[in-house]
């Protein structure tokens, strides 16, 4: 019996694929250094979210060893087990509520990525390249990136540039996505062979570090970020209503976003440390975005690492994010399809903010048997709460799209 | 560019002196600007995927100064 | 605009002028030991091949540094080379775990104040001096990975010979 897949969560793994785009920018390192160490890492994450929605089991492994005398080879590779739900399209119920409405049964999806880089040192300067890809039942992304950090000022100052660049391609088998190349729709059928869409997506960085004194620091980056190609998401839909008739249904379309977006983020992260805490450290970020969409967005987060005894941190976190709403975003629409350049009743593009706490607690192990240098083991919690009614400004437009997730994650380093 | 003028900015006040053999605080893993990638990456995947914000994050400095 | 140069590169000389340099002899230091605290003075090892490393626990190359400079002490103090390493962490009892990670039989000092550290210049950590049986620097060494140990027993084979 042929098992008729229902796509709808490939919709949330393709937003999942963007993300593991842009984690090539993130390059940790200091120019001049390097580590001659070997590492290893496994990280266990699961993710749940409210009302039976979306399930997530993430599995990581990363490694890193140094070659010669001055680069450091660099890999990992992740899995996504992904079932669940997700929000289709909103509609109105018979009192004229906003509802919304979730996608069919369970389904069983699985992503694989993998991503590799190297890293040369300098006396003063750092460069990296790296690339890798990811994949999924019908969607794919090819990815690569380049990080370069300059040290000036005997090394109290880092200028940080880098470049990143994602080719994505989505090939949904769900009736009408509407794509710019090969689309094959059949109305009666819905049928739909070979439809085709792609993405390209660059993001540019700019930043830089200073040690402030001896015991604080200062990131300041700025990012662009531009996209092109099929933007929309193929698996969600809008509902549009009779204007003279609110409550009568006239059409329903699928997501039509913009075929352009041009962001720009500018991010400010402070790191403190406090020798009369046994020498603990706060890490406070703040980053406002804003695109052509017409969101803006800030998020706020601060976070606590506390030693504690024997090699123990503890670290408490909380987080604070806020969005406007997307220029052509509504729950639902009125009128006729015809009336608008674009439309989306998709959640994220609506205006909402969340609020997350986490708890993370952290073992460092050192007397341990050669070649094992050093061990770390780590657990933690984060409760995310996403609602319309914690938006700065609260232009709250109901909380039909509301909902939370638990983020679970443990992880284990060995050091060679 | 404003980022031109807030970099020169920063450099220019210089802040405090700090000398090499003074960046033992600033070694420590936790001031580190990222002293968790992988869970940071996890984290930051997470929060890309269902909010409209992204970017912002990258490029390395602190710690301590070695070589 | 030559002039303006010429002036520039003299304040620059001026800025610099106190620290050690090749060719220079080794400013004559006191410090106490980190084990015991008994003062010890640079010229103890007069007419020696002296390797002074400066050297921190936080400093990750300096644990890389420590296994294979122990090794070359052994190898050649019977020639007449000795390691001279100087702690500059602010407390001794991060430097002390530090030597029960990394265990090494050559002298350890402890400059916790970096006063003496200030006049050599260390400019990176760890920053070393090889000084020869005369009492002159003969070579500064910034950072260290584990393939410097070549070039640094090439030195000191070197200069154990004059």
């Amino acid at each position: 019996m042929a098992m008729k897949k229902n796509k709808t969560s490939q919709a949330l793994a393709k937003l999942n694929l963007a993300a593991l785009a842009l984690t090539g920018v993130m390059q940790e390192a200091q120019a001049g250094r390097v580590e001659e160490s070997y590492n290893f890492d496994f990280q266990y994450g699961n993710y749940v979210e409210s009302s039976n929605r979306m399930k997530v089991d993430i599995f990581e492994t990363a490694v890193s060893a140094p070659i010669g005398k001055s680069m450091t080879f660099a890999a990992s590779a992740v899995r996504d087990v992904i079932s669940g739900a997700s929000p289709k399209y909103n509609r109105k119920d018979a009192k004229g509520n906003i509802v919304q409405t979730l996608s069919g049964a369970s389904i069983f999806e699985q992503r694989d990525g993998v991503n590799s880089n190297l890293t040369y040192f300098f006396d003063n300067a750092l460069l990296n390249f790296g690339g890798g890809f990811s994949q999924e039942q019908d969607y794919t992304s090819r990815f690569a990136n380049t990080n370069l950090s300059f040290d000036f000022n005997k090394k109290l100052t880092t200028l940080n540039l880098g470049a990143n660049v994602a080719f994505d391609v989505v090939e949904p088998s769900k009736a009408n996505a509407d794509c710019s190349k090969g689309v094959v729709t059949n109305e009666e059928t819905g049928e739909i062979r070979g439809a085709n869409c792609h993405k390209t997506s660059q993001q540019y960085l700019i930043g830089v570090s200073q040690i402030l004194d001896k015991d604080s620091l200062l990131q300041l980056n700025m990012t662009v970020n531009y996209s092109e190609g099929y933007l929309s998401d193929p698996y969600k839909q809008v509902y549009f209503y009779n204007a003279d008739n609110p409550l009568r249904l006239s059409d329903i379309q699928n997501d039509k976003r913009p075929r352009d977006k041009m962001q720009f983020a500018w991010l400010a992260q402070y790191v403190r440390h406090f020798e009369g805490l046994n020498n603990a450290a706060l890490h406070a970020d703040y980053r406002f975005s804003t695109d052509d969409w017409g969101i803006n967005s800030h998020t706020t987060e601060l976070s606590w690492h506390q030693p504690i005894g024997a090699g123990f941190q503890l670290i408490p976190r909380f987080r604070y994010y806020s969005q406007d709403s997307a220029d052509f975003y509504a729950p639902v629409f009125y009128g006729t399809h015809k009336d608008y350049s674009a439309y989306s009743g998709d959640y994220r593009l609506a205006g909402f903010g969340a609020l997350s706490g986490g708890f993370k607690i952290a073992k460092t192990f050192t007397e341990l048997n050669k070649p094992i240098e050093q061990m770390k083991l780590q657990a933690g919690v984060e409760y995310y709460d996403h609602s319309a009614a914690y938006q700065l400004g609260n232009t709250n437009v109901g909380s039909f799209a509301d909902f939370s997730y638990y983020l679970i994650n443990a992880s284990v380093n060995l050091k060679f | 560019m404003k980022l031109i003028t807030l970099f020169l900015l920063i450099t220019l006040t210089a802040c405090t002196e700090v000398l090499p053999r003074q960046r033992g605080n600033l070694a420590l893993p936790q001031m580190a600007l990222t002293p968790d990638p992988l869970e940071f990456g996890l984290r930051q995947h997470t929060a890309f995927s269902k909010e409209a914000a992204n970017g912002g994050y990258g490029g390395g400095g602190g710690g301590c100064g070695c070589n | 605009m030559k002039k303006i140069l010429a002036i520039f590169s003299l304040a620059a000389v001026a800025v610099v002028v106190n620290a050690t340099e090749v060719g220079q002899p080794a400013p004559q230091f006191m410090l106490p030991t980190l084990k015991t605290d008994s003062p010890t003075p640079l010229k103890q090892f007069a007419g020696k091949v002296i390797y002074l490393d400066f050297w921190a626990s936080w400093c990750a190359p300096c644990k890389t540094s420590f296994p294979l400079l122990n090794k070359l002490h052994q190898k050649l103090k019977a020639q007449g080379f000795e390691v001279v390493a100087v702690n500059l962490d602010e407390d001794k009892a991060n430097g002390e775990k530090f030597l029960q990670e990394v265990p090494v039989d050559f002298t350890v000092l402890r400059d916790a104040s970096g006063e003496w550290a200030d006049k050599f210049v260390v400019d990176s950590m760890p920053t070393s001096f090889i000084i020869d049986k005369n009492g002159v620097v003969q070579k500064i060494h910034h950072g260290f990975v584990s393939d410097d140990i070549t070039e640094i027993e090439a030195k000191i084979t070197e200069l154990l010979k004059k």
